[in-house]
This record gives structure tokens, sequence and C-alpha cells, in this order.
């Protein structure tokens, strides 16, 4: 029973045409380097305020938590300082030797004894439940090297890891649907205002403003206009209520994730409640989630989207549908582009353009990937479908997968391509800091003046056993 | 050396649904009570309110000299009226006094005196506040209606 439960839980993680858990070497250098910011950042709350907590925690009367039972015995001015410097020097255990498994359970054990100490004092909050939780997943996670060297130990490494990013997102979850079955339960006891009522944020915010007898950036606008609060509060349940099923759809795991820390800064601006550390949880596992790379095609990212995708697929096709003309040459590509495979498209007369796909080749490179070049029969099919890429004239990546067509160019194509090179994951990850319009302007400027720049460079002729990967 | 390394797959294999099934039910069975850390359900802003009654807190002398009129909680001069624990010890008290539970009562009393009123001798009132948000908002309307009065001596009401 368990093991027929167990296999249907992970089949919910496979859908065709890409495997959640690949197993590359790049996926696992990207976890690791999570892990370590996650520790980290650990550290910088356990120094952050380390003498006002000293100082104000052993002076309050406390009711411990379960964690810190043991205070009963030693006292409040033996224990406070005690669990204090547990969280300190567990996280720096697990800053500084994240791969050791006893760095990682004593930051765990810092952070839960740290965190029960925070709410041991009359209110229970829940700003480090959830770097509770992780820290406590992330105990299981094996050494980095076993996790490179042993196929089944990284495939266990990017199941444990996908089940701390599900642990995050079962909370929201949560979360969201308490909000339903209250509403649910408002409107069976018969309440004048619910959920489904347009000034239900209004009322959460003069509450919450009262109850601390402050004001908010955006709450006396939110009370004085309720009806404008009222469609983002409902958007914002919808973020919880679905955040589970982006466990399973990693396509939408960055897009969420920023919905949810948008929400977030919202709770802030009109309430005046942080959450800047689930902000920044939500950041490090999900931004840069191995799951999420930038390499979903929009429409399979607006198909993904719970309950409307559907819906909206319908008005993409409408509104995108390709010309006669495209139609008509359609199976022209399909011949030449077989399912799974990649093409990239590039500037043949171009110096600069011909010494990066030199580079390309002498780096191991999947199989199902191909080159074609910008002025080559296979392209100007593609253009004939897609008149937009009239304007691309440098890097012009083409996907085909199940029938689902992604185009990608200039800094897309670049992000795209940068982690299928080994080894080049850490310079994806710095490039991810930049904005997308930023590099794409760069990017712009290089192609602008890519055939002065390559003036006098040479195209190379291509050697026999590269052959294979050019189209024409 | 292998068979360890494939069990470990199939231990993340069961470990990871039950922990979040685990999580998940524990969250849930706490979710109109406190939360048992580190399970959290997150059952924050659940209820739109309508006419909520709160409770909050009076201080009528201190150092043996009346206050007139009273020091609310809110007027802040002897208290911090920004302290959202302060908030949730004495709406936890005022729970607890109408429900008996004298362990609680005994409890959240001794926070509020030792962390949040001003440590001087006092004699200082609960009271249960019921308003509409936005109408206490925009005209400042509550209704007050008195608890319990407690001094250094204990209650005497």
């Amino acid at each position: 029973m368990i093991n027929f439960l167990v296999r249907k839980f992970w089949a919910k993680t496979e859908w065709p045409g890409r495997d959640l858990f690949q197993q590359t070497d790049k996926e696992m250098d990207r976890i690791f380097l999570i892990v370590r910011a996650f520790y980290c950042s650990l550290l910088f709350f356990a120094c952050y305020g380390f003498v006002d907590s000293l100082r104000e925690y052993s002076a309050l009367s406390i009711d411990p938590l379960w964690p810190l039972l043991w205070m009963k015995w030693s006292g409040q001015g033996i224990g406070v300082p005690l669990v204090l410097l547990l969280s300190l020097f567990g996280s720096l255990a697990g800053a500084w030797k994240p791969g050791w498994r006893a760095s990682r359970i004593l930051a765990f054990l810092g952070c839960l004894e740290g965190m029960a100490l925070d709410n041991s004092f009359g209110k229970i909050n829940n700003h480090l439940h959830l770097w509770t939780v992780v820290a406590f997943m992330l105990i299981f996670l094996p050494r980095e090297e076993d996790a490179l060297r042993e196929p089944e130990v990284r495939a266990g490494a990017l199941r444990l890891f996908w089940g701390t990013q599900a642990f995050i997102l079962l909370t929201y979850s949560m979360s969201g649907v308490a909000k339903l079955l209250g509403a649910a339960l408002q409107l069976a006891r018969g309440d004048a205002h619910t959920l489904f009522h347009s000034d239900a944020l209004a009322r959460h915010v003069a509450e919450r403003l009262m109850e601390t007898s402050e004001t908010s950036l955006l709450g006396p606008w939110i009370i004085a206009h309720p009806a404008w609060g009222w469609l983002p509060f409902l958007g914002a349940v919808y973020l919880e209520v679905f955040a589970l099923t982006v466990a399973f759809r990693p396509s939408l795991q960055r897009p969420w994730a920023l919905g949810l820390v948008l929400m977030h800064i919202g709770i802030f601006l009109s309430m005046n409640v942080t959450f800047s550390n689930s902000i920044l949880l939500l950041s490090l596992f999900f931004f840069a989630s191995p799951f999420s790379a930038r390499a979903f095609p929009i429409k399979q990212r607006i198909r993904d989207i719970p309950l409307f995708g559907p819906f909206l697929t319908a008005g993409w096709d409408a509104f995108f549908r390709p010309s006669n003309k495209a139609a008509g040459s359609e199976s022209q590509l399909g011949q030449t582009v077989e399912t799974g495979q990649t093409v990239i498209f590039y500037d043949g007369v171009c110096g600069i353009c011909n010494r990066w796909i030199a580079f390309l080749l002498s780096r191991k490179l999947p199989p199902d990937l191909r080159f074609a070049t910008l002025q080559g029969e296979v392209y100007r099919v593609l253009k004939n479908r897609y008149p937009v890429l009239e304007s691309a004239d440098t890097l012009v990546i083409y996907h085909l997968e199940a029938g689902v067509e992604s185009i990608r160019i200039r800094s897309e194509g670049v992000f795209w391509l940068l982690p299928q090179l080994p080894g080049w994951t850490r310079w994806t990850l710095a490039l991810n800091l930049i904005p997308l319009f930023l590099l794409n302007i760069g990017y712009r400027c290089v192609a602008r003046l890519r055939h002065r720049l390559g003036k006098g460079v040479e195209c190379p002729v291509i050697p026999q056993i590269y052959r294979g990967y050019f189209l024409e | 050396m292998r068979s360890r390394k494939k069990g470990y797959l199939a231990f993340v294999e069961i470990f990871v649904p039950l922990c979040l099934a685990v999580y998940f039910v524990v969250g849930y069975t706490r979710i109109r009570t406190t939360d048992i850390v580190p399970f959290s359900a997150w059952a924050l802003f659940v209820f739109v309110p309508n006419q909520p009654s709160v409770f909050t807190l009076q201080l009528d002398s201190l150092n043996g000299s009346a206050l007139i009129p009273p020091e609310r909680f809110e007027d802040g001069t002897f208290t911090n009226p920004h302290d959202i624990t302060a908030y949730y010890i004495m709406n936890r008290f005022g729970i607890a006094l109408e429900k008996g539970d004298s362990g609680e009562v005994r409890k959240f009393r001794a926070l509020l005196e030792e962390n949040i009123l001003p440590a001087k001798r006092l004699d200082w009132e609960l009271v249960k506040i019921t308003y509409d948000p936005l109408e206490r908002w925009k005209t400042g309307k509550i209704s007050r209606q008195s608890v319990a009065h407690f001094s250094d001596a204990g209650p005497h009401d």
C-alpha cells in the first residue's frame, strides 16, 4: 500500500518531454550553491541583533516552548546565552562546511532552539518556522562528492531538494486553503462580510493596523477604496492555494515565487507586516531553482497555469495563429527537425559567430543539438512562419518537443545555451542577477558591431566529425 | 556500497512524501489553537473581521495615584502599543479568563505584568472591546465592557 502511494506520488512529477529529475552536474552544482547560501543566511540571522536579543530575552519573563523545556532546569540566565550561541555556531558550521552532516545537524538544532526562543514570550510568529523545516530536510542531503559520482545518490539528492521546495509551497497552499475554509464557514453562518465581499482586504487592513496602533503606506488608501484591494487579495489567495501545484510544474516555479514575493511586499505596504525571511527563502529556493531554469517556452508556462491554463492557451493560439504561408511550410521544417532536437541558428557570414560555434563544438554537446546558418533554407522556412524573426539577425534557438515549438532569441538564447555547457552553470547564475532587458541592450551593441569586431577572422572549415551537427 | 547508495534513493522516495503528509496533518490539526513549532498551517487572515471582540487593558492607577482618565493600552504612555506580542498575550489572557482556565490565566497574567506593563505598583483592568473595523477606523466607535480588575494584590472583581 505504502509502495503504491509512494509510486503514485512520484508519478506526479513526471510529464511528457522532460524528466523533472534530470541528473546533470550543473543541477547538482546549483543545489549545493543554494544550500550554502541558505546556511550563510542563517548565520546572518544569528548574528543580526545577537546582543539585543541577549539583553532583551534575558530580562523578559519566559514561557518556554517544547524545544526549550530544558531551560526549566538550567534557568533563563544560562539558557538564553546558550541558545543564542548554539544558533550562532550552528549556522556558522553549516555555512563553513555544508557538506558535513554534523554541521547541518548543528545548524538545524541552532535554528530550532533560536526559533523556539523567539516565540517563547507569549506569541508564536511564523518567521522562522519554514527555515527550521528546511534546515531539517537539508540534514538528509548526501555529500556533494557522492551526489556527483553516484547516479542513485544524485537522483535522491534532487528528489530531496525538490521535497524541500514542496514543503515551502505546501505551507503556502495550507494558508490559502485555510482562507477558503474560513470563507466557507463564514458564509455558512451568515456573516455579512467574507472573503467574497469587496471590502474583505480593507477590513483585514483596518483590523491589523488598529491592533498595533500603526499606519502603513497603502493601508489608509485601501481602507478608503475597499474594492481596489479586493482583486489583488483574491489573486493572493489563488497564488497561495495553488502553490503546491507549482512543485509539479517547474515552468511556473519562478513566476509563482515572484508572485508570492510580491504578495509579501503587498502585505508589508498595506499592513506593515514584514515577511523578509519568507521573501529570502522563496528567492533562494525558486528564483535559482535547478528545476526552473529559463528553458520553458512561454506557451508551456501559460498552459501550466492552474485553472486558467487551458483558456489562456486557447486565447494565445487565437492571437498568435501562424499565417497560411507558414502552415504550408510546417511539414518542410518538420522533416528537417526531429522532436526533441534543438537547432542553433547563427550568422554564417560573421567571424565572431563562427568562432563561437567552433568554441561550442569543442565542448561536450548534447546529442540532440544541431546548427544551421541564418542564411540557410531551414531558417528561411522558420522565418516565413514567424515573421517576427526578421529582426533577429544573430542568434536564434529553436526547440521542438512533443509538438510544441519554442524559440529563443538574443540574451534568452544565450541563457538557454550556457547551462548546456559543462562548468558554465555558475556564469549563468551570475548572469541571472542582471535584468534581461539590460542584457539585451548589451547583446544588441555587440551584435551591431559584430562584423567590424570579427574583421579578419576567417570562417573555419567544419571538421568531418562535427558535420553531423549541421543541418545544411 | 552500491546497495547503500540505492538505499538512499529508496529512503528519500519514502521520506519526502511521508514528511509532507505529517506536516500537513499536524499543521491543520492545530489550526484553531496555537502552532506546535515548527509545524505551522500559516492560518493567517483566515476570517474576515465582521464585529470582532478583542481584549485590551487600561491602567487605573500607578504608584498609588489614580489616573484620570484611565490610561488605555493603545494610548501608549506606559506601554508599547505597537507590540503585537502584547496584543496576543492580552487576548489569550482574556480568552483564558472567559474559559476559566486558571493555569493559562496565571501564565498570561505573569507575562503581562512582567513583560508588558510598567514595573510599578498599579491597578489595571482587562477590557473587552467590540467594533466594526472600518467604522472604528473612520469614527473611532467601539463598545467597551470591563472584564476584570487587577492590582498587585490580585484580581478584585
